[in-house]
Protein backbone atom coordinates (compact mmCIF):
# COMPACT_ATOMS: atom_id res chain seq x y z
CA UNK A 1 0.00 0.00 0.00
CA UNK A 2 1.35 3.38 -0.90
CA UNK A 3 1.13 6.66 0.96
CA UNK A 4 1.59 10.16 -0.28
CA UNK A 5 3.67 12.63 1.68
CA UNK A 6 3.92 16.33 0.94
CA UNK A 7 7.00 18.31 1.91
CA UNK A 8 6.99 21.91 3.10
CA UNK A 9 7.87 23.05 -0.40
CA UNK A 10 4.88 21.19 -1.81
CA UNK A 11 6.64 18.25 -3.40
CA UNK A 12 4.75 14.96 -3.27
CA UNK A 13 6.53 11.72 -2.40
CA UNK A 14 4.90 8.37 -2.93
CA UNK A 15 6.13 5.73 -0.49
CA UNK A 16 5.32 2.20 0.56
CA UNK A 17 3.43 2.11 3.85
CA UNK A 18 6.01 -0.30 5.27
CA UNK A 19 8.72 2.28 4.66
CA UNK A 20 6.75 5.29 5.87
CA UNK A 21 5.64 3.79 9.16
CA UNK A 22 9.24 3.76 10.39
CA UNK A 23 8.11 7.20 11.41
CA UNK A 24 6.02 6.80 14.54
CA UNK A 25 4.26 10.03 13.66
CA UNK A 26 3.11 8.70 10.30
CA UNK A 27 2.36 5.32 11.86
CA UNK A 28 -0.13 6.90 14.28
CA UNK A 29 -1.81 8.74 11.43
CA UNK A 30 -2.18 5.49 9.51
CA UNK A 31 -3.55 3.68 12.55
CA UNK A 32 -6.01 6.48 13.19
CA UNK A 33 -7.20 6.22 9.64
CA UNK A 34 -6.06 9.72 8.68
CA UNK A 35 -3.72 8.66 5.92
CA UNK A 36 -6.10 8.31 3.05
CA UNK A 37 -5.23 11.62 1.52
CA UNK A 38 -1.89 13.26 1.08
CA UNK A 39 -0.12 13.67 4.40
CA UNK A 40 1.29 17.18 4.76
CA UNK A 41 4.67 17.54 6.48
CA UNK A 42 5.09 21.31 6.83
CA UNK A 43 8.22 20.95 8.92
CA UNK A 44 10.29 18.98 6.45
CA UNK A 45 11.58 20.28 3.12
CA UNK A 46 11.86 18.05 0.07
CA UNK A 47 15.63 17.75 0.19
CA UNK A 48 15.53 16.46 3.74
CA UNK A 49 12.47 14.31 3.19
CA UNK A 50 14.19 12.57 0.33
CA UNK A 51 17.12 11.69 2.58
CA UNK A 52 14.84 10.56 5.38
CA UNK A 53 12.87 8.30 3.08
CA UNK A 54 16.10 6.82 1.78
CA UNK A 55 17.05 5.96 5.37
CA UNK A 56 13.67 4.38 5.99
CA UNK A 57 13.72 2.37 2.78
CA UNK A 58 17.18 1.00 3.46
CA UNK A 59 16.19 0.05 6.98
CA UNK A 60 13.40 -2.06 5.55
CA UNK A 61 15.60 -3.58 2.83
CA UNK A 62 18.66 -4.28 4.93
CA UNK A 63 16.83 -5.27 8.09
CA UNK A 64 18.47 -8.66 8.29
CA UNK A 65 21.98 -7.64 7.33
CA UNK A 66 23.45 -5.88 10.36
CA UNK A 67 26.85 -5.27 8.87
CA UNK A 68 25.53 -3.82 5.63
CA UNK A 69 23.15 -1.62 7.56
CA UNK A 70 25.88 -0.28 9.78
CA UNK A 71 27.99 0.51 6.72
CA UNK A 72 25.06 2.36 5.19
CA UNK A 73 24.34 4.29 8.38
CA UNK A 74 27.96 5.36 8.78
CA UNK A 75 28.05 6.70 5.24
CA UNK A 76 24.62 8.26 5.47
CA UNK A 77 25.44 10.38 8.48
CA UNK A 78 28.56 11.89 6.92
CA UNK A 79 26.87 15.09 5.88
CA UNK A 80 27.64 18.71 6.50
CA UNK A 81 26.37 20.46 9.58
CA UNK A 82 23.40 22.18 8.00
CA UNK A 83 22.07 18.95 6.52
CA UNK A 84 22.77 17.14 9.79
CA UNK A 85 20.62 19.56 11.71
CA UNK A 86 17.84 19.32 9.17
CA UNK A 87 17.94 15.55 9.53
CA UNK A 88 17.96 15.85 13.30
CA UNK A 89 14.89 18.04 13.36
CA UNK A 90 13.10 15.91 10.79
CA UNK A 91 13.83 12.74 12.73
CA UNK A 92 12.47 14.39 15.84
CA UNK A 93 9.35 15.68 14.14
CA UNK A 94 8.67 12.40 12.37
CA UNK A 95 9.71 10.40 15.42
CA UNK A 96 12.13 8.01 13.72
CA UNK A 97 14.05 6.65 16.70
CA UNK A 98 17.09 5.12 15.08
CA UNK A 99 17.72 8.11 12.83
CA UNK A 100 17.29 10.48 15.75
CA UNK A 101 19.72 8.42 17.80
CA UNK A 102 22.32 8.36 15.05
CA UNK A 103 22.01 12.06 14.30
CA UNK A 104 22.25 12.96 17.99
CA UNK A 105 25.35 10.81 18.34
CA UNK A 106 26.95 12.57 15.39
CA UNK A 107 26.19 16.02 16.78
CA UNK A 108 27.41 14.93 20.22
CA UNK A 109 30.68 13.74 18.68
CA UNK A 110 31.11 17.19 17.16
CA UNK A 111 30.45 18.94 20.43
CA UNK A 112 32.26 16.79 22.92
CA UNK A 113 35.72 18.28 22.95
CA UNK A 114 34.59 21.88 23.00
CA UNK A 115 34.75 24.47 25.74
CA UNK A 116 31.55 26.06 27.05
CA UNK A 117 32.40 29.21 25.11
CA UNK A 118 32.66 27.30 21.88
CA UNK A 119 29.38 25.55 22.56
CA UNK A 120 27.63 28.87 23.07
CA UNK A 121 29.02 30.13 19.80
CA UNK A 122 28.15 27.03 17.81
CA UNK A 123 24.61 26.82 19.10
CA UNK A 124 24.01 30.50 19.62
CA UNK A 125 23.27 30.21 23.32
CA UNK A 126 23.31 33.18 25.65
CA UNK A 127 25.31 32.81 28.84
CA UNK A 128 22.89 33.76 31.60
CA UNK A 129 25.26 32.87 34.44
CA UNK A 130 26.90 35.62 36.44
CA UNK A 131 30.70 35.38 36.47
CA UNK A 132 30.55 34.26 40.12
CA UNK A 133 28.01 31.52 39.41
CA UNK A 134 30.03 30.20 36.50
CA UNK A 135 33.21 30.30 38.55
CA UNK A 136 31.51 28.27 41.29
CA UNK A 137 30.75 25.43 38.90
CA UNK A 138 34.22 25.51 37.39
CA UNK A 139 35.87 25.44 40.79
CA UNK A 140 33.98 22.34 41.87
CA UNK A 141 34.84 20.55 38.66
CA UNK A 142 38.36 21.68 37.76
CA UNK A 143 39.23 18.24 36.45
CA UNK A 144 36.61 18.52 33.69
CA UNK A 145 38.35 21.59 32.29
CA UNK A 146 41.82 20.12 32.25
CA UNK A 147 43.62 18.55 29.30
CA UNK B 1 30.34 31.66 11.96
CA UNK B 2 28.26 30.75 8.97
CA UNK B 3 24.73 31.92 8.89
CA UNK B 4 23.37 28.40 8.90
CA UNK B 5 25.01 27.51 12.19
CA UNK B 6 23.69 30.61 13.86
CA UNK B 7 20.18 29.73 12.77
CA UNK B 8 20.72 26.14 13.87
CA UNK B 9 21.15 27.08 17.49
CA UNK B 10 17.85 28.87 17.56
CA UNK B 11 15.98 26.10 15.84
CA UNK B 12 16.93 23.20 18.08
CA UNK B 13 14.12 22.59 20.55
CA UNK B 14 14.83 21.64 24.17
CA UNK B 15 13.88 18.00 23.90
CA UNK B 16 16.30 17.55 21.01
CA UNK B 17 19.00 19.31 23.02
CA UNK B 18 18.38 16.75 25.75
CA UNK B 19 18.68 13.89 23.28
CA UNK B 20 21.99 15.26 22.05
CA UNK B 21 23.29 15.77 25.57
CA UNK B 22 22.38 12.19 26.47
CA UNK B 23 24.94 11.03 23.92
CA UNK B 24 27.80 13.03 25.40
CA UNK B 25 30.52 11.60 27.61
CA UNK B 26 30.48 12.48 31.30
CA UNK B 27 33.45 14.84 31.23
CA UNK B 28 31.91 16.99 28.50
CA UNK B 29 28.59 17.13 30.31
CA UNK B 30 30.15 18.35 33.53
CA UNK B 31 31.99 21.02 31.57
CA UNK B 32 28.83 22.02 29.74
CA UNK B 33 27.05 22.76 33.00
CA UNK B 34 28.66 26.19 32.54
CA UNK B 35 27.09 26.85 29.16
CA UNK B 36 23.86 28.27 30.50
CA UNK B 37 21.42 27.94 33.39
CA UNK B 38 19.11 25.90 31.21
CA UNK B 39 21.85 23.41 30.29
CA UNK B 40 22.91 23.20 33.93
CA UNK B 41 19.41 22.29 35.07
CA UNK B 42 19.00 19.73 32.27
CA UNK B 43 22.30 18.04 33.09
CA UNK B 44 21.68 17.87 36.83
CA UNK B 45 18.09 16.74 36.53
CA UNK B 46 17.41 13.19 37.83
CA UNK B 47 15.32 12.30 34.78
CA UNK B 48 18.17 13.27 32.47
CA UNK B 49 20.70 11.40 34.60
CA UNK B 50 18.54 8.31 34.30
CA UNK B 51 18.15 8.80 30.55
CA UNK B 52 21.89 9.18 30.11
CA UNK B 53 22.50 6.05 32.19
CA UNK B 54 20.06 3.94 30.18
CA UNK B 55 21.53 5.10 26.90
CA UNK B 56 25.02 4.25 28.07
CA UNK B 57 23.84 0.85 29.31
CA UNK B 58 22.34 0.03 25.91
CA UNK B 59 25.46 1.14 24.13
CA UNK B 60 27.78 -0.81 26.37
CA UNK B 61 25.61 -3.89 26.05
CA UNK B 62 25.70 -3.80 22.28
CA UNK B 63 29.45 -3.36 22.25
CA UNK B 64 30.14 -6.11 24.75
CA UNK B 65 30.77 -8.98 22.41
CA UNK B 66 33.13 -7.44 19.94
CA UNK B 67 35.89 -8.86 17.85
CA UNK B 68 38.64 -6.90 19.49
CA UNK B 69 38.14 -7.11 23.21
CA UNK B 70 36.92 -9.44 25.89
CA UNK B 71 36.07 -7.28 28.85
CA UNK B 72 37.80 -4.96 31.27
CA UNK B 73 39.92 -5.15 34.36
CA UNK B 74 39.51 -2.65 37.14
CA UNK B 75 42.20 -2.38 39.77
CA UNK B 76 43.55 -0.15 42.50
CA UNK B 77 47.18 0.66 42.81
CA UNK B 78 49.63 3.05 44.39
CA UNK B 79 50.53 5.97 42.16
CA UNK B 80 54.28 5.75 42.35
CA UNK B 81 54.92 8.81 40.21
CA UNK B 82 52.99 11.22 42.34
CA UNK B 83 54.73 12.66 45.37
CA UNK B 84 51.60 12.44 47.47
CA UNK B 85 51.56 8.66 46.93
CA UNK B 86 47.84 8.55 46.30
CA UNK B 87 46.00 5.45 45.29
CA UNK B 88 44.39 5.23 41.90
CA UNK B 89 41.57 3.29 40.36
CA UNK B 90 42.52 2.15 36.87
CA UNK B 91 40.50 0.58 34.11
CA UNK B 92 42.09 -1.32 31.25
CA UNK B 93 40.49 -3.11 28.35
CA UNK B 94 41.48 -6.72 27.70
CA UNK B 95 42.34 -6.89 24.03
CA UNK B 96 41.94 -10.24 22.35
CA UNK B 97 45.66 -10.39 21.68
CA UNK B 98 46.18 -10.45 25.43
CA UNK B 99 47.45 -6.89 25.69
CA UNK B 100 45.88 -4.38 28.01
CA UNK B 101 45.09 -0.80 27.05
CA UNK B 102 44.39 1.86 29.62
CA UNK B 103 40.93 3.36 29.49
CA UNK B 104 40.84 5.54 32.56
CA UNK B 105 42.63 6.40 35.76
CA UNK B 106 41.04 8.11 38.74
CA UNK B 107 42.48 9.24 42.02
CA UNK B 108 40.98 7.53 45.05
CA UNK B 109 40.14 9.85 47.97
CA UNK B 110 42.68 9.19 50.70
CA UNK B 111 40.13 8.54 53.43
CA UNK B 112 38.98 5.50 51.48
CA UNK B 113 41.99 3.75 53.01
CA UNK B 114 39.71 2.67 55.81
CA UNK B 115 37.11 1.32 53.39
CA UNK B 116 36.87 -1.61 51.08
CA UNK B 117 35.10 -2.02 47.79
CA UNK B 118 32.14 -4.34 48.31
CA UNK B 119 30.74 -4.00 44.83
CA UNK B 120 30.60 -1.94 41.67
CA UNK B 121 28.09 -1.65 38.93
CA UNK B 122 27.67 0.54 35.88
CA UNK B 123 30.29 3.05 36.92
CA UNK B 124 29.20 3.31 40.54
CA UNK B 125 31.20 1.83 43.42
CA UNK B 126 30.04 0.85 46.88
CA UNK B 127 32.49 0.95 49.76
CA UNK B 128 31.97 -0.14 53.36
CA UNK B 129 33.98 0.76 56.37
CA UNK B 130 36.51 -1.73 57.66
CA UNK B 131 36.99 -0.40 61.14
CA UNK B 132 33.34 -0.24 62.00
CA UNK B 133 32.80 -3.94 61.84
CA UNK B 134 29.11 -3.81 61.34
CA UNK B 135 29.68 -1.59 58.32
CA UNK B 136 27.04 0.94 59.06
CA UNK B 137 28.95 3.65 57.21
CA UNK B 138 28.79 3.04 53.49
CA UNK B 139 29.89 5.21 50.60
CA UNK B 140 28.66 5.32 47.03
CA UNK B 141 31.37 6.63 44.74
CA UNK B 142 31.20 7.70 41.12
CA UNK B 143 34.84 8.21 40.14
CA UNK B 144 34.06 9.53 36.66
CA UNK B 145 32.40 12.65 38.04
CA UNK B 146 34.44 12.74 41.25
CA UNK B 147 31.42 12.52 43.52
CA UNK B 148 30.53 10.45 46.50
CA UNK B 149 27.61 9.96 48.81
CA UNK B 150 27.78 8.92 52.42
CA UNK B 151 25.14 6.54 53.71
CA UNK B 152 24.49 5.69 57.33
CA UNK B 153 22.76 2.38 57.95
CA UNK B 154 21.20 1.12 61.16
CA UNK B 155 23.67 0.99 63.92
CA UNK B 156 23.30 -2.27 65.77
CA UNK B 157 24.57 -2.67 69.28
CA UNK B 158 27.25 -5.27 69.13
CA UNK B 159 26.57 -7.79 71.83
CA UNK B 160 27.98 -11.07 70.72
CA UNK B 161 29.51 -11.98 67.45
CA UNK B 162 27.39 -10.14 65.01
CA UNK B 163 28.83 -9.49 61.62
CA UNK B 164 27.53 -7.60 58.62
CA UNK B 165 27.56 -8.50 54.97
CA UNK B 166 26.96 -6.03 52.17
CA UNK B 167 25.79 -6.44 48.59
CA UNK B 168 25.52 -3.78 45.87
CA UNK B 169 23.59 -4.07 42.63
CA UNK B 170 21.69 -2.30 39.88
CA UNK B 171 18.04 -3.21 39.55
CA UNK B 172 17.47 -2.84 35.82
CA UNK B 173 13.75 -3.50 36.11
CA UNK B 174 13.23 -0.52 38.36
CA UNK B 175 16.22 1.56 37.20
CA UNK B 176 17.59 1.81 40.69
CA UNK B 177 20.79 1.11 42.56
CA UNK B 178 20.33 -0.92 45.72
CA UNK B 179 22.41 -1.98 48.69
CA UNK B 180 21.63 -5.01 50.85
CA UNK B 181 22.99 -5.23 54.38
CA UNK B 182 22.58 -8.35 56.49
CA UNK B 183 23.62 -8.56 60.11
CA UNK B 184 23.89 -12.05 61.57
CA UNK B 185 24.66 -13.43 64.96
CA UNK B 186 27.18 -16.22 64.92
CA UNK B 187 25.78 -17.68 68.13
CA UNK B 188 23.31 -20.22 66.87
CA UNK B 189 19.68 -19.35 67.41
CA UNK B 190 20.47 -16.30 69.49
CA UNK B 191 18.58 -13.97 67.22
CA UNK B 192 17.26 -13.73 63.72
CA UNK B 193 19.46 -12.35 61.01
CA UNK B 194 18.40 -8.82 60.25
CA UNK B 195 18.46 -7.29 56.83
CA UNK B 196 17.86 -3.88 55.39
CA UNK B 197 17.94 -2.49 51.91
CA UNK B 198 18.92 0.94 50.61
CA UNK B 199 17.58 2.28 47.34
CA UNK B 200 19.15 5.30 45.67
CA UNK B 201 15.82 6.46 44.29
CA UNK B 202 14.33 6.84 47.77
CA UNK B 203 17.68 7.62 49.43
CA UNK B 204 16.59 5.64 52.46
CA UNK B 205 16.96 2.32 54.23
CA UNK B 206 14.11 -0.10 54.72
CA UNK B 207 13.94 -3.31 56.71
CA UNK B 208 13.63 -6.58 54.81
CA UNK B 209 12.45 -9.77 56.43
CA UNK B 210 14.85 -12.67 56.12
CA UNK B 211 12.38 -15.45 56.24
CA UNK B 212 13.57 -19.00 56.16
CA UNK B 213 10.07 -20.11 55.16
CA UNK B 214 10.62 -18.48 51.84
CA UNK B 215 13.56 -20.76 51.31
CA UNK B 216 12.56 -23.99 49.70
CA UNK B 217 14.07 -27.36 50.42
CA UNK B 218 14.29 -28.43 54.02
CA UNK B 219 11.93 -28.57 56.99
CA UNK B 220 10.96 -25.26 58.55
CA UNK B 221 12.39 -24.14 61.84
CA UNK B 222 15.94 -25.19 61.15
CA UNK B 223 17.17 -22.08 62.79
CA UNK B 224 18.47 -18.78 61.67
CA UNK B 225 21.25 -17.83 59.34
CA UNK B 226 24.26 -17.47 61.59
CA UNK B 227 26.92 -16.36 59.17
CA UNK B 228 27.25 -14.95 55.69
CA UNK B 229 30.55 -14.69 53.87
CA UNK B 230 30.48 -11.56 51.80
CA UNK B 231 30.51 -9.34 50.04
CA UNK B 232 27.66 -10.52 47.85
CA UNK B 233 28.35 -11.14 44.18
CA UNK B 234 25.78 -9.92 41.69
CA UNK B 235 24.73 -12.01 38.72
CA UNK B 236 21.56 -13.44 37.19
CA UNK B 237 19.65 -10.52 38.65
CA UNK B 238 20.42 -11.51 42.24
CA UNK B 239 23.01 -11.04 44.96
CA UNK B 240 24.68 -14.24 46.08
CA UNK B 241 26.80 -15.19 49.09
CA UNK B 242 27.77 -18.30 50.99
CA UNK B 243 25.67 -18.58 54.13
CA UNK B 244 25.71 -20.89 57.14
CA UNK B 245 23.00 -22.21 59.35
CA UNK B 246 22.89 -25.12 61.78
CA UNK B 247 24.55 -28.05 60.13
CA UNK B 248 25.08 -26.90 56.61
CA UNK B 249 26.07 -24.17 54.23
CA UNK B 250 24.14 -22.88 51.26
CA UNK B 251 24.10 -19.98 48.83
CA UNK B 252 21.85 -17.21 49.99
CA UNK B 253 20.48 -15.36 47.01
CA UNK B 254 18.54 -12.12 47.01
CA UNK B 255 16.54 -11.18 43.93
CA UNK B 256 17.24 -7.51 43.48
CA UNK B 257 13.99 -6.63 41.74
CA UNK B 258 11.38 -8.35 43.85
CA UNK B 259 13.61 -8.27 46.93
CA UNK B 260 13.05 -11.88 47.94
CA UNK B 261 15.48 -14.31 49.51
CA UNK B 262 16.15 -17.76 48.13
CA UNK B 263 18.32 -20.67 49.02
CA UNK B 264 20.55 -22.58 46.65
CA UNK B 265 21.92 -25.81 48.05
CA UNK B 266 25.62 -26.53 47.88
CA UNK B 267 26.94 -29.93 46.81
CA UNK B 268 27.00 -32.34 49.71
CA UNK B 269 30.28 -32.57 51.58
CA UNK B 270 32.14 -30.43 49.09
CA UNK B 271 33.97 -28.75 51.92
CA UNK B 272 34.94 -32.05 53.52
CA UNK B 273 38.51 -31.74 52.47
CA UNK B 274 41.49 -31.62 54.72
CA UNK B 275 43.13 -28.26 55.24
CA UNK B 276 40.92 -25.86 53.41
CA UNK B 277 42.63 -22.53 53.17
CA UNK B 278 39.53 -20.70 52.06
CA UNK B 279 36.52 -20.96 49.79
CA UNK B 280 34.92 -18.27 47.72
CA UNK B 281 31.96 -17.93 45.41
CA UNK B 282 32.39 -16.44 41.95
CA UNK B 283 30.91 -16.75 38.47
CA UNK B 284 32.45 -19.22 36.05
CA UNK B 285 31.36 -18.54 32.48
CA UNK B 286 27.94 -17.34 33.58
CA UNK B 287 27.29 -20.10 36.13
CA UNK B 288 27.56 -19.92 39.91
CA UNK B 289 30.78 -21.53 41.05
CA UNK B 290 32.53 -22.25 44.32
CA UNK B 291 36.30 -22.10 44.44
CA UNK B 292 37.87 -24.13 47.23
CA UNK B 293 41.55 -23.50 47.86
CA UNK B 294 43.00 -26.35 49.86
CA UNK B 295 46.12 -28.27 50.65
CA UNK B 296 46.40 -31.66 49.06
CA UNK B 297 47.91 -34.21 51.40
CA UNK B 298 47.01 -37.14 49.21
CA UNK B 299 49.97 -36.44 46.99
CA UNK B 300 53.13 -38.38 47.67
CA UNK B 301 55.20 -35.25 47.27
CA UNK B 302 53.00 -33.84 49.97
CA UNK B 303 51.89 -30.32 50.64
CA UNK B 304 50.61 -29.47 47.18
CA UNK B 305 48.10 -26.71 46.94
CA UNK B 306 44.96 -27.22 44.92
CA UNK B 307 42.02 -25.20 43.73
CA UNK B 308 38.80 -27.20 43.39
CA UNK B 309 36.26 -25.55 41.14
CA UNK B 310 32.64 -26.57 41.61
CA UNK B 311 30.26 -25.27 38.99
CA UNK B 312 26.48 -25.29 39.17
CA UNK B 313 25.84 -26.09 35.52
CA UNK B 314 22.16 -25.28 35.73
CA UNK B 315 21.29 -22.23 37.78
CA UNK B 316 19.26 -23.12 40.86
CA UNK B 317 19.43 -26.87 40.31
CA UNK B 318 21.60 -28.19 43.11
CA UNK B 319 21.94 -31.63 41.52
CA UNK B 320 23.83 -29.94 38.71
CA UNK B 321 26.83 -29.07 40.88
CA UNK B 322 29.91 -30.57 39.27
CA UNK B 323 33.48 -30.50 40.43
CA UNK B 324 34.69 -29.30 37.07
CA UNK B 325 38.38 -28.72 37.72
CA UNK B 326 41.07 -29.42 40.25
CA UNK B 327 44.04 -27.22 39.53
CA UNK B 328 47.40 -27.40 41.24
CA UNK B 329 48.80 -23.99 41.91
CA UNK B 330 51.06 -21.82 43.99
CA UNK B 331 49.83 -20.82 47.41
CA UNK B 332 47.06 -18.20 47.36
CA UNK B 333 46.19 -16.12 50.39
CA UNK B 334 42.61 -15.37 51.27
CA UNK B 335 41.64 -12.13 49.63
CA UNK B 336 43.92 -12.74 46.68
CA UNK B 337 41.41 -14.52 44.49
CA UNK B 338 39.51 -11.96 42.46
CA UNK B 339 36.93 -13.97 40.57
CA UNK B 340 36.96 -14.97 36.91
CA UNK B 341 37.01 -13.26 33.55
CA UNK B 342 34.43 -13.85 30.83
CA UNK B 343 36.64 -16.61 29.48
CA UNK B 344 36.64 -18.39 32.81
CA UNK B 345 40.20 -17.47 33.73
CA UNK B 346 40.88 -17.07 37.44
CA UNK B 347 42.31 -13.76 38.56
CA UNK B 348 44.83 -14.48 41.26
CA UNK B 349 47.61 -12.70 43.07
CA UNK B 350 50.33 -15.17 43.99
CA UNK B 351 54.06 -15.10 44.54
CA UNK B 352 54.59 -14.42 40.83
CA UNK B 353 52.32 -11.41 40.90
CA UNK B 354 48.94 -10.77 39.37
CA UNK B 355 48.09 -13.63 37.04
CA UNK B 356 45.19 -15.14 35.18
CA UNK B 357 44.95 -18.90 35.20
CA UNK B 358 43.01 -20.85 32.60
CA UNK B 359 41.46 -23.82 34.40
CA UNK B 360 41.30 -25.95 31.24
CA UNK B 361 44.88 -25.61 30.12
CA UNK B 362 46.18 -24.66 33.58
CA UNK B 363 48.26 -22.00 31.85
CA UNK B 364 49.19 -19.04 33.93
CA UNK B 365 49.43 -15.63 32.28
CA UNK B 366 51.13 -12.77 34.02
CA UNK B 367 49.01 -9.66 33.75
CA UNK B 368 50.82 -6.55 32.67
CA UNK B 369 49.41 -4.55 35.52
CA UNK B 370 51.43 -2.69 38.07
CA UNK B 371 51.22 -3.99 41.61
CA UNK B 372 47.51 -4.00 42.42
CA UNK B 373 45.73 -4.34 45.75
CA UNK B 374 42.32 -5.08 44.38
CA UNK B 375 41.30 -6.36 40.96
CA UNK B 376 38.03 -7.20 39.35
CA UNK B 377 36.80 -8.19 35.94
CA UNK B 378 33.95 -6.31 34.34
CA UNK B 379 32.12 -7.12 31.14
CA UNK B 380 31.45 -3.46 30.48
CA UNK B 381 33.09 -0.17 31.20
CA UNK B 382 30.82 2.75 31.56
CA UNK B 383 30.53 6.11 33.11
CA UNK B 384 27.40 7.80 34.33
CA UNK B 385 26.18 10.93 36.03
CA UNK B 386 24.65 9.03 38.93
CA UNK B 387 25.12 10.96 42.19
CA UNK B 388 25.40 14.29 40.36
CA UNK B 389 22.02 15.30 41.75
CA UNK B 390 22.61 14.27 45.32
CA UNK B 391 26.20 13.55 46.16
CA UNK B 392 29.14 15.52 47.47
CA UNK B 393 32.11 16.70 45.49
CA UNK B 394 35.38 15.12 46.37
CA UNK B 395 37.42 17.92 47.81
CA UNK B 396 39.81 18.23 50.69
CA UNK B 397 36.87 19.28 52.87
CA UNK B 398 35.20 15.94 52.50
CA UNK B 399 38.27 14.24 53.89
CA UNK B 400 38.56 16.45 56.95
CA UNK B 401 34.80 16.41 57.63
CA UNK B 402 34.88 12.65 57.58
CA UNK B 403 37.67 12.58 60.14
CA UNK B 404 35.82 14.97 62.42
CA UNK B 405 32.74 12.81 62.21
CA UNK B 406 34.45 9.63 63.18
CA UNK B 407 35.87 11.40 66.22
CA UNK B 408 32.38 12.46 67.27
CA UNK B 409 30.96 9.05 66.68
CA UNK B 410 33.49 7.48 68.97
CA UNK B 411 32.61 9.92 71.74
CA UNK B 412 28.86 9.52 71.48
CA UNK B 413 28.87 5.91 70.59
CA UNK B 414 27.38 3.26 72.77
CA UNK B 415 28.49 0.70 70.29
CA UNK B 416 31.38 -1.48 71.24
CA UNK B 417 33.57 -0.70 68.29
CA UNK B 418 36.90 -1.96 67.16
CA UNK B 419 38.99 1.01 68.10
CA UNK B 420 42.16 -0.40 66.80
CA UNK B 421 42.07 1.55 63.57
CA UNK B 422 45.19 0.35 61.93
CA UNK B 423 44.72 -3.31 62.46
CA UNK B 424 41.92 -4.57 60.27
CA UNK B 425 43.27 -8.06 60.57
CA UNK B 426 45.79 -9.09 58.05
CA UNK B 427 45.45 -6.21 55.68
CA UNK B 428 47.64 -3.24 55.16
CA UNK B 429 44.88 -0.75 54.79
CA UNK B 430 41.68 0.00 53.07
CA UNK B 431 41.27 -0.90 49.51
CA UNK B 432 44.04 -3.32 50.16
CA UNK B 433 43.32 -6.93 50.58
CA UNK B 434 40.58 -7.79 48.17
CA UNK B 435 36.88 -7.77 48.30
CA UNK B 436 36.10 -10.77 50.38
CA UNK B 437 36.78 -9.46 53.83
CA UNK B 438 39.97 -9.39 55.73
CA UNK B 439 42.21 -11.94 57.34
CA UNK B 440 40.53 -14.54 59.45
CA UNK B 441 37.25 -12.87 60.11
CA UNK B 442 35.72 -13.80 56.83
CA UNK B 443 32.26 -12.87 57.84
CA UNK B 444 32.91 -9.21 58.13
CA UNK B 445 32.75 -7.17 55.04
Amino acid sequence: MALELKSSDNKIFEVEELVAVQSETIKSLVEDGCADNVIPLPNVDSKTLELVLDWCKNHVDMKLDEEKLKEYEDKFIEVDQAVLYDLLLAANYLNIKDLLNRACQKVADMLKGKTPEQIRETLNIVNDFSPEEEEEIRKENLWAFEE
Amino acid sequence: MSQTTATMGERVPDDVVEDILAHLPVKSLIRFRCVSKSWNSIITDPTFISKHLKLNLNQSESSMSTNTQSGYLLYTTEDKDSSSSSKELCTVVCNNNRTLTQVSRFEIPSFFDKYMIVGFCNGLFCLASREKELCHIIYLWNPSIRMLKKLVATRFNRKHNESATIGFAYDSLNNDFKILRIVCNAMFNESEAEAEIYTLSSDSWRKVVVSMESLRGYEPNIGTICDVWGPFKFYNGALHALAFTVGYSFILSFDISDESFHEIMMPRNHLDLVSINFTELAVYKGSPADFVFARDHGNERGGRFLCHIWVMEKYGVSKSWTRKFVIPMEWVWIGHFFGCTNNGELLIKNATGLVSIDPESQNQNILAIEDANWVAFSANSMESLVLLDGGSFITQNVYTDSEKESEEEKKNSDVCSMDDLGSASGSGGGLGSGSSGDGDSRATS
